[in-house]
């Protein structure tokens, strides 16, 4: 998913200052206290197992919506209307669907294991190091793209507010969330994610109100813009339902396959408390969900009447209305948003892109680490990976925004088939795993590369990256029927796991 | 899993369809929404079926309603008429929108969390089979440390 690639319009105003830096010291003081308590590598890939339900769902959610939910999402809606909501519709029903398919047994596998990281998991369920170490590099090739959208994101939204340029603002923002995710790990990241969710939702909630007073109301915006543009207002908006139907099918399934989210289930402290989980995950999405709406919509409203010119670029639907028709207060707890929801979700990939550094690859080729080599080397990794995703958020435009397009879709087609269905379905297979796996690495880098550059396009504007999640599903079960054996692919304790 | 794969050939087929000349390119969308319902309800399934249980009533309420939410919003969107000037508002919304956002968006995430917490001691994990299962695991470590040694 793209994120913000071009300037966001100048913030520099007192009242927006004093909410950003009292956001940044409050997140460097939870950083350093997560650091101070990291003491081992089980607290710094998993907080050493102690999140209760509260902490889990603000943190998976904080690092679920990264930036576009506040910058790209209103653009994507201001651009094509109500089809843009068909990416976020699913989350109504996907904190449930993980939590039935994954969370309980990646959770309880964490307990029998000891495992930590998802291909990790994959590994056990699988009794296969190949697959282990092949969902790393998945793994890896997707959170680069991921996090140098994100850091891009995140040093324009610091030139904006501190006029740094965008360079530099690249790298103090990979700067700051390196302080604390490099010392602390996932545990600083966690609970700097509980304190950023309660911003990312609270300015949600508050942006949404105001659009919706200086819109009039949602009947009055929609009645401006059905006089002028009616189909902007169907369910598909300017997309053709195939698209919009194809976008459905991969944000419902794909998020059984990302890992930044998954990994937290290792996390929890006790498994019974999962049963708050969906409930917790789903208010606080839906709550984060709202400001695109909102702003998206007003916006469009403001436009269609003739009140605002049409805007140079999609993603200024934010920061336009912020300077219009929000206080310089709630336009600095926005750009708090902003930058919480980036910088949690650039937390989560640093981590788990270290934790495939140091644990998977290693133990998949035989050279597993001590405890307190495991603990140094993630910090060194997480500086060494933000610091190459940094690079390359300073590389052209056009490099990151290709970047920018696998992350879902390859997490999606590599992962979902192998954990989602591999956990559920004992009759999944090694070979199974390790040919989705391949099938939607290829199929993924090559087809949204292809389509990148125009080279192909599917009919009716229908994803690549669901074809991609397809395919690989497809080849998942095809190759598991194929290969399936009297004696499956599965440990006892994965089994009682699996059956539990 | 059968209802799994059979999700997956919809979709595949509202794919390759969609690649089809004249009007055979209108019956994707519909293969496209009941391959989404089929796959969606499958996964639940397989998630939370368990050797020798029958799904609790909780669950099948949960995927009764998903299956009205998700096929019927569907539906709705691609068959009732296209907005106007002058179309009706549900909730500030066009209908074919509104059933969408509210249907397929805020409905599921008022009542399957309900559903999810409501049954989970029987669908999902409690406490003596969590005790359990941990007495099992304990007897393969043992087990396996007795064959170590």
């Amino acid at each position: 998913m793209i994120l913000q690639a071009a300037a966001i319009p100048v913030l520099r105003q007192p009242a927006i200052l004093t909410v950003a830096v009292g956001y940044a010291l409050i997140t460097a003081a939870i950083g350093a206290w997560g650091w101070w308590r990291t003491r081992s590598a089980g607290d710094f890939f998993v907080a050493g197992r102690r999140l209760g339900p509260f902490t889990l769902a603000l943190a998976a959610m904080a690092a679920a919506l990264s930036g576009f939910t506040f910058i790209g999402g209103p653009g994507l809606l201001y651009s094509v209307g109500l089809g843009a909501l068909l990416i976020f519709l699913p989350a109504s029903i996907t904190n449930c669907l993980s939590a039935w398919v994954l969370a309980k047994r990646l959770r309880l596998l964490a307990e029998a294991r000891g495992v930590i990281t998802i291909p990790e998991a994959i590994g056990a369920r699988y009794r296969s190091r190949a697959a282990q170490a092949l969902a790393a590099m998945a793994i890896l090739v997707a959170i680069v793209g991921y996090l140098a959208t994100n850091l891009l994101a995140l040093g324009l939204v610091i030139d904006a507010l501190f006029g740094t340029g965008r360079s530099l603002g690249i790298w103090i923002g990979t700067a700051a969330v390196l302080a604390y995710s490099a010392g602390g790990g996932i545990l600083a990241g966690v609970y700097t994610d509980v304190f950023q969710g309660c911003v990312m939702a609270l300015a949600s909630v508050l942006v949404f109100l105001a659009a919706l007073r200086a819109g009039g109301g949602l009947a009055e915006i929609s009645k401006i813009i059905l006089a002028k543009e009616p189909g902007f207002l169907g369910p598909w908006g300017t997309l053709t339902p195939l698209a919009g139907l194809s976008f459905f099918f991969v944000f419902g399934v794909g998020v059984l396959g990302q890992p930044h989210v998954l990994h937290k289930f290792f996390m929890v402290k006790d498994p019974l408390r999962l049963r708050w989980y969906p409930l917790l995950m789903t208010s606080a999405m839906l709550l984060t969900l709202l400001l695109m709406f909102g702003v998206g919509l007003t916006i469009k409203a403001k436009v269609v009447s003739g009140e605002l010119p049409p805007l140079a670029r999609p993603d200024d639907a934010t920061p336009v209305f912020l300077l219009r028709f929000a206080s310089p207060l709630l336009a600095g707890i926005l750009f708090a948003g902003v930058a919480a929801a980036i910088m949690s979700t650039v937390n989560s990939f640093l981590n788990i892109g270290a934790a495939a550094l140091v644990r998977d690859l290693p133990r998949a080729l035989s050279r597993s680490l001590g405890g307190g080599a495991e603990l140094a080397r993630g910090r060194l990794a997480t500086l060494a990976i933000g610091a190459a995703a940094a690079l390359v958020a300073q590389a052209s435009g056009t490099l990151v925004a290709l970047l920018g397009v696998f992350g879902w879709g390859l997490f999606a087609s590599t992962l979902v088939p192998a954990l989602a269905i591999g956990f559920s379905w004992k009759g999944g297979t090694r070979a199974g795993a390790l040919a989705s796996i391949a099938v939607g690495l290829l199929v993924t880098l090559g087809g949204e590369t292809l389509a990148f550059l125009g080279a192909f396009r599917l009919p009716s504007g229908m994803t690549v990256s669901g074809a991609s999640l397809l395919l690989a599903l497809a080849t998942y079960l095809i190759v598991s029927q194929i290969s399936r054996r009297s004696d499956p692919d599965v440990d006892p304790d994965v089994r009682l796991v699996m059956e539990s | 899993m059968k209802g799994l794969a059979l999700g997956v050939l919809g979709i595949a087929l509202s794919y390759g369809v969609a690649f089809l000349p004249g009007r055979a390119v209108l019956l994707a969308p519909w293969l496209m929404v009941a391959g989404i319902v089929v796959v969606l309800l499958s996964l639940i399934v397989l998630g939370v079926r368990r050797p020798g249980r029958r799904l609790p009533k909780a669950v099948l309420a949960a995927m009764g309603l998903l299956l009205l939410v998700v096929a019927g919003g569907f539906t709705a969107a691609l068959l009732l008429p296209g907005e106007g000037t002058s179309s009706p508002l549900w909730l500030g919304l066009p209908r074919r929108a509104a059933l969408l956002v509210y249907g397929i968006g805020v409905v599921p995430a008022l009542v399957l969390p309900i559903c999810y917490a409501w049954s989970f001691e029987s669908a999902v994990l409690n406490r003596a089979d969590l005790e359990k299962l941990r007495s099992e695991l304990a007897a393969l470590d043992s087990r396996r440390d007795e064959r170590a040694t």
